[in-house]
């Protein structure tokens, strides 16, 4: 081609390269979020939720799970728990047995014969500490998983590459790879009642008040009260993920 | 010094694809694109948007207010509606839809799932044994569950204290009843944290059979001079005395 | 709405349940990170050990290793450009995989290490191997002709320059680029064992000596792998081995066995040390 054409063609060039930016930034404007929250009048940063646990109210009923799967939609199978129910029982030798009692299939046949040897015995729920430090925010590749300003750890299930390692980093155990999504899940406080004023599934159907729900800058708060009056103790302090979630009456043998 | 050929060639070549990468990034493409924040935004929207399954206990009481008042001073009176009858948003939402009716849970696993006897609950939560208590029956047929008072008032004290009385039944006190050691007032059967049961004060309730001269014939291995034995201590500060020989 | 997982995950699932021995926290049950993440360091050690091995020849000018060095850097080549495979293979949404680039996280380790593993396969590896083979790749593009000349003139980036004193620069360039390359190979695997080692909430990982032992355990594989394909290409080429070389590439590999054995030994050591009476090293009650 000789000079002319392609001083031509370069002239062209630059218009035609402006159309492309903006067609890409149409195409991307879908993703822009929605300007106001859902929830009218609600600022997250009046809040800082954090639940409160008295493991010797707790009965071990399994009410919390059934009902935490329910209203969050949760695979039905015994692998995948956003909360679930650990039994410990602590022999006079110094064993401790573990083991999870949401994972079994109703209640056993017939009572166990009683067992002289366990000195204490109780039943600890747990879920997802929503630490104020949480690892898991921390190693997202993609910051799919972050914190709110009131103080939920979220999962955006629409960027989640699902690469676990939030899995890996979570202490607690609290985390699951949704199998059906095939993003990493986690308990959210039920954020969407929360927002509402409403409590946790869990938290609503506990039939003992072993889990209480609040906010801990509200000034007259039952989590509050709960903060103030109870030996409190979170689970793995050492690790300095700063849970939110506060146990009363925590055995010393509780990992 | 004039760089040789492959260098200069070498360096173009690095120079356009750092140009492209920089172009692209800062000038063509969106910064939306490369920020995880207004993805996050959108996400927690989302979130807040999910629906409710549980409708709670005020949305209950809208229409049930009368079985709202029935438990609300009972022993179930801290139960929510929904710990029974399952989620019940969708029915409040369409109450007259047939198919979203809540369940109404009669039989005996629903209760049993609370109050089977389970050594793991704690002290002072009432627990039956299901094969020794009333079998086959329906719990709902004796105890309205909105209003769970007992037909009886319970005589024995395992009913709720099912550990203590089952370790004791393993143990050389299991014939001693618990009125021996324990004063316990009539109310504490109907209203228990009102009237809490006493533990002895002093030596002198298990020196009843366990001081030097006592004539009990079960007790005359383990005689004790009362007032200079174990220190400063009450008796069953050391000793468990519903299971004396020790758990080992 | 709560719906059915595949079969096959299901029954897997429940036979690792049946397999458990004591306690673990019930999601703990499917293993999260498995064969594909066990392949991937290995992968990628074998790329940092084989860059090692040709710095040796290049940087610390041990010239009986010199046989196998080109091997080296293209072993190292090889395995990098396919290391990213289990990876994106393991990913519950692959799809979305490109989002590590565009929109990282700096506190996450496997981000940044995106960005770390594209340095060394462009700044550090491709271009260490330009430097060395593009005398003869000139060569090859004069004497070819039709697509094989623009592939291979592509490849030369179109320089023609074959005179001593360009060749000479040739090799002053690839020795400057080995020698920013080693801290980088250390930098590559170092940081894949930090991902780990970063991992407070498994106490068998999280330690400082990770990256370490990370990176001897990188030198060992890198050069045994390098001694194999060697090897083999030798029976298959049928051409005698130099055992000059490998006499001193295993030299090279039995102290790095030592070195690799004492150190994944000291992190062994002190896991069961800490954990007496420790209530986190002990945190998998199994």
């Amino acid at each position: 081609m000789n000079k002319r054409q392609l001083l031509k063609d370069a002239l062209l060039f630059f218009p035609a390269a402006g159309v492309l930016p903006s067609l890409v930034a149409e195409a991307v404007a879908s993703v822009e979020p929605a300007p106001s929250p859902v929830v009218p009048g609600y600022d997250p940063k009046s809040h800082w939720y954090g639940m409160g646990v008295d493991v010797g109210k707790c009965i071990g009923c399994n009410r919390c799970v059934e009902a935490c799967k329910a209203e969050n939609g949760v695979p039905e199978e015994p692998f995948y728990f956003r909360t679930w129910i650990e039994r410990y029982r602590i022999h006079a030798d110094g064993e401790v047995t573990v083991d999870c009692i949401s994972t079994r299939e109703g209640q056993p046949e017939q009572a166990e014969p009683e067992d002289p040897t366990v000195v204490r015995t109780f039943f600890v729920p747990k879920l997802c500490n929503q630490c104020a430090n949480p690892p898991c925010v921390q190693v997202c590749p993609v910051g799919a998983t972050y914190q709110t300003e009131d103080g939920v750890v979220l999962v955006d299930a629409t960027r989640c590459i699902g690469c676990r390692y939030c899995i890996q980093a979570c202490p607690y155990g609290a985390r699951y790879l949704n199998p059906k999504t095939r993003t990493a899940d986690k308990c959210t406080f039920c954020y969407h009642r929360i927002t509402e004023g409403l409590l946790p599934a869990c938290v609503e159907v506990c039939p003992t008040e072993a889990r209480i729900f609040g906010d801990l800058e509200a000034h007259a708060d039952r989590l509050v009260r709960f903060h103030r009056v109870n030996e409190i103790s979170v689970l793995k302090p050492d690790l300095n993920t700063e849970p939110k979630v506060l146990y009363a009456s925590l055995d010393g043998e509780v990992r | 010094m004039r760089l040789p050929e492959q260098v200069t060639r070498l360096g173009a070549v690095i120079a356009v694809i750092v140009a492209a990468v920089l172009l692209l990034r800062f000038v063509l493409l969106p910064d939306t694109m490369f920020s995880a924040k207004p993805h996050q935004a959108a996400a927690t929207a989302r979130e807040m948007d999910k629906p409710l399954r549980h409708a709670g206990v005020p949305v209950c009481r809208e229409c049930h207010a009368e079985q709202f008042d029935l438990k609300y001073e009972g022993r179930h009176r801290n139960i929510g509606c929904e710990n029974c009858h399952g989620p019940g948003a969708a029915h409040a939402a369409s109450p007259d839809s047939a198919d979203l009716l809540p369940i109404l849970p009669t039989e005996r696993e629903k209760c049993l799932a609370c109050h089977a006897y389970d050594s793991s609950r704690p002290n002072g939560f009432p627990q039956v044994d299901p094969q020794e208590h009333k079998p086959r029956k329906e719990c709902v047929v004796c105890h309205d569950p909105h209003d769970p008072e007992p037909p009886k008032t319970p005589e024995d004290c395992g009913g709720c204290h099912g550990r203590i009385e089952r370790t004791k039944a393993l143990s050389v006190h299991a014939l001693i009843p618990c009125e021996s050691c324990h004063v316990v007032e009539e109310q504490h059967m109907t209203e228990p944290r009102l009237a809490l049961p006493t533990k002895p004060g002093s030596r002198e309730v298990c020196g009843r059979c366990h001081a030097l001269g006592s004539a009990d014939p079960d007790a005359s291995k383990s005689l004790v001079d009362v007032k200079s034995h174990g220190g400063t201590y009450v008796c069953w500060e050391c000793h468990y005395a519903h299971l004396p020989e020790g758990r080992k | 709405m709560n719906g059915a997982m595949p079969e096959s995950l299901y029954e897997q699932l429940s036979h690792q349940l049946s397999q458990v021995v004591g306690f673990i926290y019930p999601n703990e049950v499917e293993t999260q990170w498995a064969i594909l993440i066990v392949v991937y360091p290995y992968i990628t050690g074998i790329v940092a050990g084989a860059f090692i091995l040709a710095s040796l020849v290049k940087v610390f000018n041990v010239v009986e290793v010199q046989p196998i060095y080109r091997l080296a850097l293209l072993t190292a080549l090889a395995f990098m450009l396919v290391a990213g495979m289990p990876l994106q293979l393991h990913l519950g949404h692959p799809e979305r995989a490109y989002e590590i680039f565009f929109t990282p996280q700096p506190s996450s380790a496997m981000a940044m290490f995106g960005f770390v593993y594209l340095w060394y396969l462009l700044g550090v590896l491709l271009i260490e191997i330009w430097f060395e083979y593009r005398q003869q790749i000139v060569l090859m593009a004069q004497k070819s002709r039709g697509i094989m000349k623009a592939v291979y003139g592509a490849l030369s980036l179109y320089s023609k320059d074959l005179s001593p004193a360009a060749i000479e620069f040739d090799h002053k360039a690839s020795k400057v680029v080995t020698i920013i390359g080693i801290p980088s190979a250390f930098l590559l695997h170092g940081y894949v064992g930090f991902i780990f080692g970063s991992v407070k909430a498994n106490p068998w990982w999280g330690s400082v000596l990770m990256p370490i032992v990370f990176l001897m355990s990188a030198i060992v594989s890198g050069i045994a792998m390098v001694m194999f394909i060697y090897i083999i290409l030798s029976l298959i080429r049928n051409e005698k081995l130099d055992m000059r070389c490998l006499d001193k590439v295993g030299l090279f590999l039995l102290v790095a066995i030592i070195v690799d054995f004492a150190l994944e030994a000291l992190d062994y050591i002190h896991r069961p040390w800490w954990s007496y009476r420790s209530c986190w090293a002990c945190s998998c009650r199994s």
